[in-house]
């Protein structure tokens, strides 16, 4: 059962950590429909070239062009508009949704793992599945990454005081606008490579995007927005109350995830790891 | 000294718009086919329901994505009553389902409006989806993820009188034009301008003596309450209620209605419904399983291009119109 | 019974105390200029005055009453009414609606929710009288965004004076008007502050001597100087404060 927990854990982490650096006052609701593509666009490559690190490669990669189309196209002009940011959002993630369902058609798939994965190790007494350990380790490796890029770099900390104040950086001559890109850019590469190494366990259908983002939204309510720290923290509350949740009340994982949201909402807006402005 | 017009004309004035187009809607019901009437009772709940959204929206600055919940638990709290309970007299149905609504939005308001802004949202949605999961959940009371089936017309009680989708249309145009009324006294009462002004500013209504948050409260009630009548018609419309129509799927429906329409006055929303409607009905006839592509592409189009909805585009090409005849 | 009563008022955000344990009495009818550098905490003490701000410490009472841990539309109904150095008025609404929000503030006709703002006859002639008085009648249909700074700068003003409060208190009342628009505001302020008690902040020194009877210098969280405009001018103190020249 832990591992199930560790597990979940793991893709909360990363699309956690997207959705982060897509808040750079950028509401993007689409943010699960990324994670959707990536798992589909990550499968097709893998099944069609048989292998599992193409398959990642073009998650990543594909993923990364649709958020930067999606960026240029239509989030930058939307600066600081949160109503209209939303509801484009939210008209992307019908269209994608329904996109997915053309292309892709309407049964759910589910992914593979790689070879050098599969199996499960026996760790006193309890069955781990190798693959979910792997993400664990990921999962981690990932987040140090960003850590480190976030607090030990300069470019981390331009990102973090454009979050506070956007003008006043473009006013010190930094190209704000690149550097979003590439966050964004970023982000959505996350969240796609989190689509595909998520698809063994939670596979790919054309109605995920609402679930994932809904996961993803209390993940940073709970954590916090805007550093890794926070989105780590929120990923594996939910995973760990997701899975006892499973144990204890069967059907009411969800409820109680949504709860402590609202509780955590009211108590800490900021989240429980967030700086309160 | 300015505002001295006869009285009479002026509330017949008033009362004159309602009257026609409520007249005119009813006139047509032996020439048009009942899926016709179908048609535009849809239309007219989603309107009702739209634009008790775009009272928290448009003219109190509340972005609100729960508010489906209220839409959900009326039509929900009348299915229950009329097949679980077997209250069947719409004069009980109705108030109760109202009742219900009001006693959620009373206590979801409490815990909403301790947030603003983006959290305000986030509570919101995360409360429609908890409402959303209840109900899949509570099999027993609501028939789990199948919903609620088998819903009748409403019984009206009125001897003679079987409900059918004739008098089910009449009955909904009368709701549409009470409520299109009563809306519309709202938000140009005092209370309604209060409202604008906190939309604009809280802070410095604040300052004018307003206690924000209670007008903040009222609103978000009576915006449930209309949300609510609509959820009971829209149950007895379709005799189905499932618990998607608590969740954001139709809390967003009901948001780009309003963001179609036009969300600067009380009509707008309405005019969205009909719009967003038509465009469903006409993608079922020609690409059916394309129809979640065009309303998002739809709202992408809005958001973009047609800022403040169609209504103000069409309010000006009804005055060119107008010219025109003028001239010729 | 003193119009406004402040003892003891304290506030400090995190490690800078921006006002220190300052005390004030202000009698029915004063008008009364609060002066300082930049940085000195003016505004900070209107916001807590008003409640924008809650205070660490210390006590206020208007006309006996205290107004401590008011809310802040609590604090209108008991007789404070401010404006703000950065105009807000309601962009989206008419000058008439602004005019009539403000009037209606105190009434308890703001709840109504049936009748029609403008079917109030009473209300709307008041809200006429204060328009022609600024002489924006003719424009109480445009919106209140699209008329000129100077314009709104009076709205903004007629907005607190709507509510016929006890005590006024003006942040800054000429910023961002230019030098002719500042002179006639003055007179304007002057008929319309005529019997109130009157407290504002300002930098402008044709504001403060058009204006007070009576001028306190903050400087840097404290009170360091209380009088008439003719003495806090030949206070050496506030002198150095001003023009930087030690006087001998």
């Amino acid at each position: 059962m832990n591992g199930i927990a560790y597990g979940m854990i793991l893709f909360l982490i990363a699309s956690g950590f997207s959705l982060i650096f897509g808040v750079m006052r950028i509401l993007n609701l689409a943010h699960g429909s990324l994670y959707m593509l990536g798992a589909y666009f990550g499968l097709t490559i893998a099944k069609v070239s048989n292998s599992f690190l193409l398959g990642v490669l073009a998650a990543i990669i594909g993923i990364g062009v649709v958020g930067l189309l999606l960026q240029r196209a239509f989030l930058e002009r939307l600066y600081k508009q949160i109503p209209e940011q939303v509801l484009l959002t939210l008209g992307l993630v019908y269209i994608f949704s329904n996109l997915a369902l053309w292309i892709w058609g309407p049964f759910a798939k589910v992914g593979t793992a790689p070879g050098f994965t599969a199996g499960s190790i026996n760790l006193g007494g309890i069955f781990f599945s190798v693959y979910r350990i792997a993400l664990i380790f990921v999962g981690l490796a990932v987040a140090l990454c960003l850590y480190l890029f976030q607090e030990k770099t300069w470019y981390g900390a331009v990102i973090r005081a454009g979050m506070h104040d956007k003008e006043m950086i473009i006013a010190l001559g930094i190209n704000y606008r690149l550097i979003s890109n590439l966050v964004f850019i970023l982000g959505s590469m996350m969240v796609g490579a989190a689509g595909f190494l998520g698809s063994p366990i939670l596979g790919a259908h054309p109605w995920m995007s609402f679930e994932v983002l809904l996961l993803a939204l209390a993940v940073i309510v709970i954590g916090g927005f805007g550093y890794v720290q926070g989105a780590l923290m929120g990923a594996i509350v939910i995973g760990l109350i997701d899975s006892f949740g499973k144990v204890f009340f069967s059907d009411f994982a969800l409820f109680t995830i949504y709860l402590a949201m609202i509780i955590i909402l009211l108590i800490r807006p900021a989240g429980l790891l967030g700086k309160t402005r | 000294m300015v505002f001295r017009k006869p009285i009479w004309r002026s509330q017949i004035a008033q009362w004159a718009p309602y009257v026609i187009t409520g007249i005119a809607l009813v006139a047509l019901t032996p020439f048009i086919s009942d899926y016709f009437k179908y048609l535009i009772t849809k239309i007219l709940i989603y309107a009702v329901f739209a634009m008790s959204h775009n009272l928290l929206y448009g003219y109190s600055g509340l972005f609100t994505l729960g508010h489906a919940a209220f839409f959900g638990v009326g039509g929900y709290t009348a299915g229950i009553l009329i097949i679980r309970y077997d209250i069947h007299s719409f004069w009980l149905v109705l108030p109760a389902s109202i009742l219900m609504v009001l006693l959620v939005a009373a206590v979801f308001g409490v815990i909403a409006l301790q947030a603003k802004g983006l959290f305000f949202l986030f509570i919101t949605l995360a409360l429609g989806q908890l409402c959303e999961n209840v109900a899949t959940k509570w099999r027993t009371m609501t028939g789990g993820s199948n919903g609620l089936v088998g819903i009748p017309y409403p019984d009206l009680g009125l001897p003679g009188l079987t409900m059918n989708p004739s008098y089910f249309y009449i009955l909904v145009i009368c709701v549409f034009i009470v409520s299109c009324f009563l809306l519309y006294r709202l938000t140009h009462s005092p209370f309604g301008e209060a409202l604008k002004g906190i939309r604009d500013d809280e802070g410095r209504m604040a300052h004018l003596g307003y206690n924000t948050w209670l007008h903040k409260y009222l609103v978000f009630i009576i915006g449930g309450m209309f949300a609510g009548m609509a959820g009971v018609l829209f149950g007895h419309l379709n005799g189905i209620i499932i618990p998607a129509h608590l969740g954001i799927s139709t809390s967003t429906m009901a948001m780009l209605m309003v963001i179609i329409g036009g969300s600067a006055n009380v009509f707008g929303p309405a005019v969205g419904a009909a719009a967003v409607t038509i465009l469903e009905l006409v993608s079922s006839i020609y690409v059916p399983e394309r129809w979640p592509l065009i309303l998002g592409s739809a709202f992408v189009f809005v958001v973009l291009l047609l800022r403040g909805g169609i209504t103000p585009h069409l309010v000006r090409l009804l005055s060119r119109f107008k010219v025109f005849i003028w001239k010729h | 019974m003193e119009a406004l009563r402040i003892e003891g008022l304290s506030k400090n955000f995190g490690a800078l105390d921006v006002l220190k344990d300052i005390s004030l009495r202000v009698q029915k009818g004063e008008h009364v200029a609060v002066i300082g550098p930049n940085g000195a905490g003016k505004t900070t003490l209107l916001n807590v005055i008003s409640g924008e701000l809650p205070a660490d410490a210390g006590k206020m009472h208007i006309f006996g009453q205290d107004i401590t841990g008011m809310a802040r539309y609590h604090r209108v109904h008991a007789g404070l009414a401010r404006s703000f150095q950065v105009t807000r008025v309601f962009g989206s609404l008419t000058l008439l609606q602004n005019t009539l929000l403000a009037i209606q503030g105190m009434r308890p006709s703001r709840f109504q929710m049936y009748r029609s703002a403008f079917a109030y006859e009473k209300i709307i002639a008041k809200a006429e009288k204060l328009l022609q008085l600024l002489g924006l009648w003719e424009k109480k249909d445009e919106l209140a965004r699209t008329i000129s700074y100077g314009e709104q700068r009076k709205i903004e003003i007629a907005l607190s004076l709507s509510l016929e409060p006890k005590v006024l208190l003006l942040d800054e009342p000429s910023a961002g008007l230019d030098l002719g628009e500042v002179l006639d505001f003055i007179e304007l302020i002057k008929d319309m502050a005529r019997e109130k008690t009157l407290i504002f902040a300002a930098h402008d020194m044709d504001v403060v001597f058009g204006l007070a009877d009576r001028v306190v210098v903050l400087y840097y969280g404290q009170f360091i100087a209380d009088g008439t405009p003719e003495e806090i001018k030949a206070n050496p103190k506030v002198r150095e404060i001003y023009l930087g020249v030690r006087q001998k």
